[in-house]
């Protein structure tokens, strides 16, 4: 059996029984061919449940391993299953599935081996003032700094690192379902890294929405540990050979 | 009288006290000996018995079993650790003890740490394997459920 046309959506979910409906039925009507896969995360509410209900596949974490652990989850499942194709995008709402199609254009036509979403980059048919997304100026700045170092690492511009919205072929996710995948906060570090294995890294304009329910994973301590990962964790990958 | 007494305190100024400290810890006192072996044999007869219980495993032990030969060396041996403090160039024999004990204490820090990334790599490919299993697992049952409970 061909199964180079096989297309899984995974959706890393910790707790969001009331996004992950409204994801699904999105996913459904820009991505109808698409089997999709929910990684509960140790949810402790009834994601599991609503997601059974809505008839997809659902993986679940005994306890909550983090969203990089979540995501590997759904990539070693899609590798074990053999889909060619792989598109993960967050279980709350933020990102825009209308724009499922584009991403996955990219990497069914070859053109790249991964396709990362990106906020910034100007969709095509919106226009100005199209960007739903507003992030808050600490967040800009962390993004823009990351962005920048990677642009320069691998001489490409990024301007989104920090994206989940992301389709790759069966290459690349050989790579991330390896022990070399950084589970723990896993995005600029990442593109450097697939960058430095010699894939091909596309970025495709999506649009986010700004999530208010959700108490975001950047809050508290948690964007200095992410400043002091991001730059260790790139550093030692230049080490790497 | 308080002329008299500053005399007699050899801590009026800091030469004569290092002087008077070197002077009392040429040799061990016998009350310090006593104590010091009793915490050396009694960490080492702990350990073992850790050990014995399994309730420490052999591979971890060996840093504390290590300690506490060393604790025992140095309180027979005190002249060893009179030698080791003239070469570190510290000035009382108590000073090389804490310098020692205090990087002890790092290292067996760091020692921890690089295990408990280990565990957590390890705990995080379990639950994963876990997860799948249990997909597969599920979806296995609905596809053959077991006989009897299918009537029709």
């Amino acid at each position: 059996m061909n199964k180079s046309g096989r297309i899984l959506l995974i959706i890393p979910a910790y707790n969001e029984e009331k996004g992950i409906p409204g994801v699904i039925q999105g996913i459904r009507r820009y991505a109808s061919g698409a089997e999709i896969l929910v990684v509960d995360d140790g949810s402790t509410d009834q994601t599991r449940g609503v997601s059974l209900e809505a008839g997809v596949r659902v993986v679940s974490h005994p306890f909550n391993l983090g969203y990089g652990s979540a995501l590997q989850t759904g990539y070693q499942y899609a590798l074990i299953k053999g889909y060619e194709t792989i598109l993960q995008m967050d279980g709350d709402g933020q990102h825009d599935p209308s724009f499922i199609p584009d991403l996955l254009a990219v990497v069914q036509r070859d053109e790249a081996d991964i396709a990362i979403g990106s906020r910034f980059l100007e969709p095509k048919g919106i226009g100005s003032g199209g960007h739903s997304y507003r992030a808050p100026f600490m967040r800009r700045a962390g993004m823009k700094l990351f962005g920048t170092i990677t642009s320069l690492i691998i001489r490409q511009k990024i301007t989104d690192p920090t994206s989940g919205y992301q389709a790759m072929n069966g290459k690349v996710l050989e790579w991330v379902s390896s022990d070399q995948f950084p589970c723990d906060y896993p995005d600029a570090d990442v593109i450097i890294m697939l960058h430095r294995s010699g894939f091909r890294i596309r970025e495709v304009p999506v649009r986010m929405f700004e999530n208010r329910d959700k108490k975001s994973m950047h809050s508290g301590l948690k964007p200095v540990y992410y400043i002091f990962k991001m730059f260790l964790s790139i550093f030692v990958t230049l080490m790497r050979r | 009288m308080i002329a008299n007494d500053s005399d007699n305190d050899p801590s009026h100024d800091s030469l004569s006290f290092v002087l008077f400290v070197l002077k009392k810890e040429e040799i061990m006192p016998i009350r310090n000996k006593i104590v010091a072996l009793a915490f050396g044999i009694g960490m080492l007869l702990l350990i073992i018995e850790l050990v014995r219980r399994r309730k420490l495993r052999e591979e971890y032990s060996w840093l504390w079993m290590m300690t506490g030969a060393v604790i025992l060396l140095l309180t027979l041996w005190f002249d060893l650790l009179k030698w080791i403090t003239h070469l570190i160039g510290a000035v009382v024999p108590s000073s090389t003890i804490f310098l020692f004990a205090f990087l002890f204490l790092i290292f067996i820090s760091l020692h921890f740490s690089v295990v408990i990334s280990k565990l957590t790599d390890r705990n995080k490919e379990l639950a994963q394997k876990h997860a799948l299993l249990e997909l597969e697992f599920n979806e296995f049952k609905k596809r053959y459920p077991p006989q009897g409970t299918v009537l029709s």
